[in-house]
Protein backbone atom coordinates (compact mmCIF):
# COMPACT_ATOMS: atom_id res chain seq x y z
CA UNK A 1 0.00 0.00 0.00
CA UNK A 2 1.36 3.38 -0.96
CA UNK A 3 2.10 5.88 1.76
CA UNK A 4 2.39 9.62 1.65
CA UNK A 5 4.85 11.91 3.34
CA UNK A 6 3.63 14.87 5.39
CA UNK A 7 4.06 16.86 2.19
CA UNK A 8 1.77 14.44 0.36
CA UNK A 9 4.58 13.02 -1.69
CA UNK A 10 4.32 9.35 -2.44
CA UNK A 11 6.84 7.39 -0.39
CA UNK A 12 8.84 4.45 -1.66
CA UNK A 13 7.72 1.18 0.01
CA UNK A 14 10.97 0.73 1.88
CA UNK A 15 10.77 4.16 3.46
CA UNK A 16 7.09 3.71 4.27
CA UNK A 17 7.91 0.52 6.12
CA UNK A 18 10.78 2.17 7.96
CA UNK A 19 8.56 5.05 9.08
CA UNK A 20 5.95 2.62 10.29
CA UNK A 21 8.56 0.55 12.14
CA UNK A 22 10.07 3.60 13.77
CA UNK A 23 6.67 4.88 14.89
CA UNK A 24 5.49 1.52 16.16
CA UNK A 25 8.70 0.46 17.86
CA UNK A 26 9.24 3.85 19.50
CA UNK A 27 5.68 3.82 20.76
CA UNK A 28 6.25 0.36 22.13
CA UNK A 29 9.53 1.37 23.80
CA UNK A 30 7.89 4.40 25.30
CA UNK A 31 5.06 2.26 26.64
CA UNK A 32 7.51 -0.24 28.07
CA UNK A 33 9.41 2.49 29.88
CA UNK A 34 6.14 3.73 31.40
CA UNK A 35 5.33 0.24 32.62
CA UNK A 36 8.64 -0.05 34.48
CA UNK A 37 7.54 2.47 37.08
CA UNK A 38 4.85 0.20 38.54
CA UNK A 39 6.29 -3.22 37.79
CA UNK A 40 7.68 -5.65 40.35
CA UNK A 41 11.29 -6.75 39.69
CA UNK A 42 10.50 -9.92 37.78
CA UNK A 43 8.00 -8.17 35.54
CA UNK A 44 10.45 -5.31 35.04
CA UNK A 45 13.14 -7.73 33.86
CA UNK A 46 10.76 -9.16 31.29
CA UNK A 47 9.80 -5.69 30.09
CA UNK A 48 13.44 -4.63 29.76
CA UNK A 49 14.17 -7.78 27.78
CA UNK A 50 11.31 -7.01 25.42
CA UNK A 51 12.48 -3.41 25.11
CA UNK A 52 15.95 -4.57 24.19
CA UNK A 53 14.50 -6.86 21.50
CA UNK A 54 12.40 -4.00 20.13
CA UNK A 55 15.43 -1.73 20.01
CA UNK A 56 17.41 -4.40 18.16
CA UNK A 57 14.61 -4.89 15.65
CA UNK A 58 14.47 -1.16 15.08
CA UNK A 59 18.22 -1.01 14.61
CA UNK A 60 17.99 -3.85 12.06
CA UNK A 61 15.26 -2.01 10.15
CA UNK A 62 17.29 1.19 10.06
CA UNK A 63 20.43 -0.67 9.02
CA UNK A 64 18.55 -2.52 6.27
CA UNK A 65 17.16 0.71 4.86
CA UNK A 66 20.55 2.38 5.14
CA UNK A 67 22.22 -0.44 3.25
CA UNK A 68 19.74 -0.07 0.40
CA UNK A 69 20.60 3.58 -0.12
CA UNK B 1 -20.54 6.84 39.42
CA UNK B 2 -20.77 3.17 38.40
CA UNK B 3 -19.15 2.47 35.03
CA UNK B 4 -19.79 -1.01 33.69
CA UNK B 5 -16.85 -3.13 32.51
CA UNK B 6 -16.46 -3.38 28.78
CA UNK B 7 -15.53 -6.54 26.92
CA UNK B 8 -12.54 -5.65 24.74
CA UNK B 9 -10.44 -7.52 22.19
CA UNK B 10 -6.94 -6.21 21.50
CA UNK B 11 -5.33 -7.44 18.27
CA UNK B 12 -1.63 -6.63 18.48
CA UNK B 13 1.40 -8.70 17.53
CA UNK B 14 3.87 -6.72 19.66
CA UNK B 15 4.00 -8.26 23.14
CA UNK B 16 5.40 -5.15 24.76
CA UNK B 17 2.64 -3.06 23.22
CA UNK B 18 0.04 -5.58 24.39
CA UNK B 19 1.29 -5.19 27.96
CA UNK B 20 1.22 -1.43 27.61
CA UNK B 21 -2.35 -1.39 26.32
CA UNK B 22 -3.43 -3.85 29.02
CA UNK B 23 -2.17 -1.44 31.66
CA UNK B 24 -4.63 1.18 30.38
CA UNK B 25 -7.57 -1.22 30.24
CA UNK B 26 -7.31 -2.67 33.74
CA UNK B 27 -10.91 -1.85 34.59
CA UNK B 28 -12.28 -3.94 31.74
CA UNK B 29 -12.45 -7.54 30.55
CA UNK B 30 -9.73 -7.79 27.94
CA UNK B 31 -8.73 -10.58 25.56
CA UNK B 32 -5.73 -10.54 23.24
CA UNK B 33 -4.89 -11.92 19.82
CA UNK B 34 -1.45 -11.65 18.28
CA UNK B 35 -2.14 -12.72 14.69
CA UNK B 36 -4.83 -12.62 12.06
CA UNK B 37 -6.16 -16.17 12.49
CA UNK B 38 -6.41 -15.94 16.28
CA UNK B 39 -8.12 -12.57 15.98
CA UNK B 40 -10.65 -13.78 13.40
CA UNK B 41 -11.44 -16.79 15.55
CA UNK B 42 -12.01 -14.71 18.68
CA UNK B 43 -14.19 -12.21 16.84
CA UNK B 44 -16.40 -15.01 15.55
CA UNK B 45 -16.66 -16.84 18.87
CA UNK B 46 -17.32 -14.10 21.37
CA UNK B 47 -19.23 -10.89 21.82
CA UNK B 48 -17.00 -7.91 22.36
CA UNK B 49 -17.98 -4.31 22.90
CA UNK B 50 -14.80 -2.94 21.34
CA UNK B 51 -11.93 -4.22 19.28
CA UNK B 52 -8.53 -2.50 19.03
CA UNK B 53 -6.90 -3.53 15.76
CA UNK B 54 -3.25 -3.11 14.82
CA UNK B 55 -3.10 -2.93 11.04
CA UNK B 56 0.29 -4.62 10.62
CA UNK B 57 0.22 -7.95 12.40
CA UNK B 58 3.83 -9.01 11.75
CA UNK B 59 7.09 -7.53 10.50
CA UNK B 60 6.45 -8.47 6.87
CA UNK B 61 2.78 -7.61 6.77
CA UNK B 62 2.95 -5.12 3.93
CA UNK B 63 -0.68 -5.79 3.10
CA UNK B 64 -1.82 -4.56 6.50
CA UNK B 65 -3.87 -7.69 7.21
CA UNK B 66 -5.52 -5.94 10.12
CA UNK B 67 -7.68 -4.13 7.58
CA UNK B 68 -9.46 -7.40 6.77
CA UNK B 69 -10.53 -7.72 10.40
CA UNK B 70 -12.46 -4.46 10.34
CA UNK B 71 -15.48 -5.65 8.32
CA UNK B 72 -15.48 -8.91 10.26
CA UNK B 73 -15.68 -7.06 13.57
CA UNK B 74 -18.31 -4.66 12.29
CA UNK B 75 -20.46 -7.55 11.07
CA UNK B 76 -20.55 -8.74 14.69
CA UNK B 77 -21.56 -5.31 15.93
CA UNK B 78 -18.18 -4.62 17.50
CA UNK B 79 -16.97 -1.04 17.82
CA UNK B 80 -13.72 -1.13 15.84
CA UNK B 81 -10.73 1.00 16.70
CA UNK B 82 -7.65 1.02 14.49
CA UNK B 83 -4.20 1.56 15.96
CA UNK B 84 -1.38 2.42 13.64
CA UNK B 85 2.21 3.50 13.56
CA UNK B 86 1.13 5.90 10.84
CA UNK B 87 -0.75 8.96 11.98
CA UNK B 88 -2.65 9.25 8.73
CA UNK B 89 -2.30 8.50 5.07
CA UNK B 90 -3.92 6.00 2.73
CA UNK B 91 -3.84 3.10 5.19
CA UNK B 92 -5.86 4.97 7.73
CA UNK B 93 -8.15 6.30 5.03
CA UNK B 94 -8.75 2.74 3.88
CA UNK B 95 -9.57 1.71 7.43
CA UNK B 96 -12.21 4.41 7.59
CA UNK B 97 -13.60 3.33 4.21
CA UNK B 98 -14.00 -0.15 5.62
CA UNK B 99 -16.06 1.30 8.42
CA UNK B 100 -13.79 1.52 11.44
CA UNK B 101 -15.35 3.65 14.15
CA UNK B 102 -12.21 5.26 15.50
CA UNK B 103 -8.47 5.50 15.05
CA UNK B 104 -5.43 6.55 16.99
CA UNK B 105 -1.76 6.85 16.19
CA UNK B 106 0.48 4.89 18.53
CA UNK B 107 2.64 6.80 20.94
CA UNK B 108 0.19 8.32 23.45
CA UNK B 109 -1.83 5.32 24.55
CA UNK B 110 -2.89 6.77 27.89
CA UNK B 111 -4.78 9.66 26.33
CA UNK B 112 -5.75 7.94 23.10
CA UNK B 113 -7.35 4.92 24.77
CA UNK B 114 -9.26 7.07 27.24
CA UNK B 115 -10.59 9.25 24.42
CA UNK B 116 -11.64 6.16 22.51
CA UNK B 117 -13.52 4.78 25.50
CA UNK B 118 -15.21 8.12 26.19
CA UNK B 119 -16.34 8.40 22.60
CA UNK B 120 -17.61 4.83 22.64
CA UNK B 121 -19.65 5.49 25.77
CA UNK B 122 -21.14 8.65 24.29
CA UNK B 123 -22.19 6.66 21.24
CA UNK B 124 -23.72 3.99 23.43
CA UNK B 125 -25.66 6.61 25.38
CA UNK B 126 -26.99 8.07 22.14
CA UNK B 127 -28.24 4.73 20.86
CA UNK B 128 -29.85 4.03 24.23
CA UNK B 129 -31.64 7.36 23.91
CA UNK B 130 -32.95 6.40 20.49
CA UNK B 131 -34.25 3.09 21.84
CA UNK B 132 -35.72 4.92 24.83
CA UNK B 133 -38.12 6.86 22.65
CA UNK B 134 -38.99 3.99 20.34
CA UNK B 135 -39.42 1.27 22.92
CA UNK B 136 -39.81 2.59 26.45
CA UNK B 137 -41.51 6.00 26.24
CA UNK B 138 -42.75 6.37 22.70
CA UNK B 139 -42.72 9.94 21.51
CA UNK B 140 -41.44 11.82 18.50
CA UNK B 141 -41.82 15.23 20.08
CA UNK B 142 -38.30 16.66 20.54
CA UNK B 143 -39.35 18.89 23.43
CA UNK B 144 -40.83 15.95 25.33
CA UNK B 145 -37.75 13.86 24.60
CA UNK B 146 -35.48 16.63 25.81
CA UNK B 147 -37.51 17.08 28.97
CA UNK B 148 -37.58 13.33 29.70
CA UNK B 149 -33.82 13.14 29.34
CA UNK B 150 -33.52 16.04 31.74
CA UNK B 151 -35.85 14.28 34.17
CA UNK B 152 -33.86 11.07 33.99
CA UNK B 153 -30.87 12.94 35.37
CA UNK B 154 -32.75 12.83 38.65
CA UNK B 155 -33.27 9.08 38.43
CA UNK B 156 -30.11 8.00 40.28
CA UNK B 157 -30.72 10.45 43.11
CA UNK B 158 -32.80 9.71 46.21
CA UNK B 159 -35.06 12.69 45.63
CA UNK B 160 -38.78 12.07 45.56
CA UNK B 161 -40.48 13.17 42.39
CA UNK B 162 -43.95 14.47 41.76
CA UNK B 163 -45.32 14.10 38.26
CA UNK B 164 -48.22 16.32 37.28
CA UNK B 165 -50.32 15.83 34.22
CA UNK B 166 -53.70 14.93 32.79
CA UNK B 167 -54.79 11.36 32.36
CA UNK B 168 -53.08 9.52 29.51
CA UNK B 169 -49.93 11.62 29.35
CA UNK B 170 -47.69 8.77 30.46
CA UNK B 171 -47.18 9.51 34.16
CA UNK B 172 -46.98 5.83 35.06
CA UNK B 173 -44.66 5.09 32.13
CA UNK B 174 -42.41 7.89 33.22
CA UNK B 175 -42.40 6.67 36.80
CA UNK B 176 -41.40 3.21 35.52
CA UNK B 177 -38.63 4.75 33.49
CA UNK B 178 -37.28 6.73 36.40
CA UNK B 179 -37.23 3.58 38.49
CA UNK B 180 -35.42 1.65 35.74
CA UNK B 181 -32.79 4.33 35.39
CA UNK B 182 -32.37 4.62 39.13
CA UNK B 183 -30.70 1.16 39.24
CA UNK B 184 -32.33 0.60 42.60
CA UNK B 185 -32.21 -3.09 43.52
CA UNK B 186 -35.78 -3.25 44.85
CA UNK B 187 -39.01 -3.46 42.83
CA UNK B 188 -41.27 -0.82 41.33
CA UNK B 189 -44.41 -0.89 43.46
CA UNK B 190 -47.38 1.15 42.24
CA UNK B 191 -50.49 2.04 44.16
CA UNK B 192 -53.46 4.07 42.99
CA UNK B 193 -54.54 6.11 46.00
CA UNK B 194 -57.90 6.92 44.44
CA UNK B 195 -58.86 3.24 44.40
CA UNK B 196 -59.04 2.95 48.19
CA UNK B 197 -60.82 4.46 51.13
CA UNK B 198 -58.50 6.03 53.68
CA UNK B 199 -58.59 3.03 55.97
CA UNK B 200 -57.89 0.58 53.19
CA UNK B 201 -55.19 2.82 51.77
CA UNK B 202 -53.47 2.82 55.13
CA UNK B 203 -53.68 -0.97 55.22
CA UNK B 204 -52.29 -1.22 51.69
CA UNK B 205 -49.41 1.09 52.48
CA UNK B 206 -48.42 -0.17 55.89
CA UNK B 207 -49.75 -3.71 55.88
CA UNK B 208 -51.98 -5.35 58.41
CA UNK B 209 -52.23 -8.33 60.68
CA UNK B 210 -54.78 -11.05 60.40
CA UNK B 211 -58.02 -10.04 62.05
CA UNK B 212 -57.15 -6.33 62.19
CA UNK B 213 -60.41 -5.57 60.41
CA UNK B 214 -63.20 -7.38 58.68
CA UNK B 215 -61.78 -9.14 55.67
CA UNK B 216 -58.22 -9.27 57.02
CA UNK B 217 -57.87 -13.01 56.71
CA UNK B 218 -54.10 -13.07 56.71
CA UNK B 219 -51.04 -11.03 57.60
CA UNK B 220 -50.02 -8.85 54.71
CA UNK B 221 -46.94 -6.74 54.08
CA UNK B 222 -47.65 -3.20 53.08
CA UNK B 223 -46.51 -1.67 49.82
CA UNK B 224 -44.09 0.49 51.76
CA UNK B 225 -42.23 -2.58 52.91
CA UNK B 226 -42.53 -4.30 49.56
CA UNK B 227 -40.95 -1.28 47.91
CA UNK B 228 -38.00 -1.22 50.28
CA UNK B 229 -34.85 -0.43 48.26
CA UNK B 230 -37.10 0.10 45.25
CA UNK B 231 -39.57 2.76 44.15
CA UNK B 232 -42.99 3.33 45.63
CA UNK B 233 -45.20 5.01 43.04
CA UNK B 234 -48.26 6.72 44.47
CA UNK B 235 -50.66 7.62 41.71
CA UNK B 236 -53.42 10.13 42.41
CA UNK B 237 -51.55 11.41 45.46
CA UNK B 238 -53.83 14.44 45.45
CA UNK B 239 -56.68 12.42 46.97
CA UNK B 240 -54.61 11.37 49.97
CA UNK B 241 -55.68 13.08 53.19
CA UNK B 242 -53.33 15.33 55.13
CA UNK B 243 -53.33 12.84 57.96
CA UNK B 244 -52.24 10.01 55.67
CA UNK B 245 -49.60 12.17 53.98
CA UNK B 246 -48.14 12.99 57.37
CA UNK B 247 -48.10 9.36 58.41
CA UNK B 248 -46.49 8.28 55.18
CA UNK B 249 -43.81 10.91 55.23
CA UNK B 250 -43.01 10.18 58.85
CA UNK B 251 -42.56 6.52 58.01
CA UNK B 252 -40.26 7.40 55.12
CA UNK B 253 -38.28 9.87 57.15
CA UNK B 254 -37.78 7.56 60.10
CA UNK B 255 -37.59 4.38 57.99
CA UNK B 256 -39.91 2.66 60.42
CA UNK B 257 -43.60 2.28 61.06
CA UNK B 258 -46.09 0.28 63.07
CA UNK B 259 -43.66 0.63 66.00
CA UNK B 260 -41.81 -2.41 64.87
CA UNK B 261 -41.13 -2.68 61.19
CA UNK B 262 -37.98 -1.06 59.89
CA UNK B 263 -37.00 -0.43 56.35
CA UNK B 264 -33.52 -1.39 55.20
CA UNK B 265 -32.83 1.51 52.95
CA UNK B 266 -36.27 2.95 52.42
CA UNK B 267 -38.03 3.35 49.15
CA UNK B 268 -37.69 6.14 46.70
CA UNK B 269 -40.97 7.97 46.33
CA UNK B 270 -42.57 8.90 43.09
CA UNK B 271 -45.94 10.65 43.12
CA UNK B 272 -48.35 11.50 40.37
CA UNK B 273 -51.54 13.45 40.23
CA UNK B 274 -53.77 14.95 37.62
CA UNK B 275 -54.09 18.05 39.72
CA UNK B 276 -52.50 21.15 38.26
CA UNK B 277 -49.85 22.70 40.45
CA UNK B 278 -52.15 25.45 41.68
CA UNK B 279 -54.87 22.94 42.46
CA UNK B 280 -52.33 20.73 44.22
CA UNK B 281 -51.60 23.58 46.57
CA UNK B 282 -55.27 24.15 47.19
CA UNK B 283 -55.74 20.51 48.04
CA UNK B 284 -53.21 20.81 50.76
CA UNK B 285 -50.63 18.63 49.14
CA UNK B 286 -48.09 21.38 49.28
CA UNK B 287 -48.86 22.26 52.88
CA UNK B 288 -48.53 18.71 54.10
CA UNK B 289 -45.18 18.20 52.54
CA UNK B 290 -43.92 21.57 53.69
CA UNK B 291 -44.31 20.33 57.24
CA UNK B 292 -41.51 17.89 56.62
CA UNK B 293 -39.40 19.22 53.88
CA UNK B 294 -38.48 22.10 51.76
CA UNK B 295 -40.34 21.59 48.54
CA UNK B 296 -38.67 22.25 45.27
CA UNK B 297 -41.25 22.62 42.60
CA UNK B 298 -40.49 23.05 38.99
CA UNK B 299 -43.40 24.54 37.16
CA UNK B 300 -45.31 22.02 35.14
CA UNK B 301 -46.82 23.10 31.87
CA UNK B 302 -49.53 21.67 29.78
CA UNK B 303 -48.26 20.19 26.56
CA UNK B 304 -47.41 23.26 24.53
CA UNK B 305 -45.83 22.88 21.16
CA UNK B 306 -44.71 26.51 21.19
CA UNK B 307 -42.29 25.92 24.00
CA UNK B 308 -38.92 25.12 22.55
CA UNK B 309 -36.60 25.85 25.42
CA UNK B 310 -35.09 23.05 27.41
CA UNK B 311 -36.96 23.93 30.55
CA UNK B 312 -37.61 20.91 32.69
CA UNK B 313 -41.10 22.16 33.50
CA UNK B 314 -42.25 20.95 30.12
CA UNK B 315 -42.32 17.44 31.41
CA UNK B 316 -44.86 18.19 34.12
CA UNK B 317 -42.40 17.14 36.77
CA UNK B 318 -42.06 18.62 40.21
CA UNK B 319 -39.24 17.87 42.63
CA UNK B 320 -39.74 17.70 46.33
CA UNK B 321 -36.88 17.56 48.78
CA UNK B 322 -37.01 15.88 52.13
CA UNK B 323 -35.30 17.40 55.16
CA UNK B 324 -33.59 14.12 55.70
CA UNK B 325 -31.47 14.77 52.68
CA UNK B 326 -30.70 18.40 53.44
CA UNK B 327 -29.16 20.40 56.18
CA UNK B 328 -31.05 23.50 57.24
CA UNK B 329 -28.31 25.82 56.01
CA UNK B 330 -28.60 24.39 52.54
CA UNK B 331 -32.35 24.80 52.66
CA UNK B 332 -32.08 28.48 53.52
CA UNK B 333 -29.59 28.91 50.69
CA UNK B 334 -32.03 27.24 48.38
CA UNK B 335 -34.79 29.58 49.42
CA UNK B 336 -32.58 32.54 48.60
CA UNK B 337 -32.01 31.15 45.17
CA UNK B 338 -35.69 30.67 44.48
CA UNK B 339 -36.76 32.60 41.42
CA UNK B 340 -40.05 33.37 39.81
CA UNK B 341 -41.12 32.79 36.29
CA UNK B 342 -43.13 35.11 34.11
CA UNK B 343 -46.03 36.17 36.33
CA UNK B 344 -48.36 35.68 33.39
CA UNK B 345 -47.80 31.94 33.88
CA UNK B 346 -48.00 30.01 37.09
CA UNK B 347 -45.35 30.95 39.64
CA UNK B 348 -42.18 28.93 39.50
CA UNK B 349 -39.81 28.20 42.32
CA UNK B 350 -36.69 26.95 40.68
CA UNK B 351 -34.12 25.65 43.08
CA UNK B 352 -32.51 23.22 40.76
CA UNK B 353 -29.02 24.21 41.78
CA UNK B 354 -29.04 21.56 44.45
CA UNK B 355 -29.26 19.02 41.70
CA UNK B 356 -26.32 20.52 39.88
CA UNK B 357 -28.28 22.06 37.06
CA UNK B 358 -27.16 25.52 36.17
CA UNK B 359 -30.21 27.51 35.28
CA UNK B 360 -30.16 30.89 33.71
CA UNK B 361 -32.96 33.32 33.11
CA UNK B 362 -34.27 33.98 29.64
CA UNK B 363 -34.28 37.74 29.18
CA UNK B 364 -37.46 37.76 27.12
CA UNK B 365 -39.74 35.38 28.92
CA UNK B 366 -38.19 35.67 32.38
CA UNK B 367 -38.31 31.91 32.58
CA UNK B 368 -35.63 29.68 33.95
CA UNK B 369 -33.76 27.70 31.36
CA UNK B 370 -32.11 24.48 32.40
CA UNK B 371 -29.42 23.28 30.00
CA UNK B 372 -30.33 20.01 28.35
Amino acid sequence: MKSLSPHNQELPPGLSRLIHNVNSKCASLKGGAELLADSPPEEAREILELMAQQAETLLEAITEYKNRQ
Amino acid sequence: MFTPKLSILVIEDDLLERKHIASHLKDHKVKFASDFDAAASKIKERNFDLCFIDLQLNENDDDYSGLKLIPLAISKGIYSVVMSGHDGGPTVARAHELGCHDFYAKGDEANSIQQVLNKFRRQQDKSKEKRLFTERFITNDPDTQSAILEALKYAPSELPILILGPSGTGKTSLAHLIHAFSLRPGPFVPINCAAYTEELLEAELFGFKKGAFTGANENRKGKLLLADEGTLFLDEIGVMSLKMQTKLLKAIEEKSFLDSLRLEEGSRLCFATEEHYRCAKQHGLDKALERFMDAIILHSLENNAKKRTHVIRELKISNWLFYQSLKRSRISNLRKRSVKSNPANNPVNVQAGLLSTKGKRDGKTNEILIPA
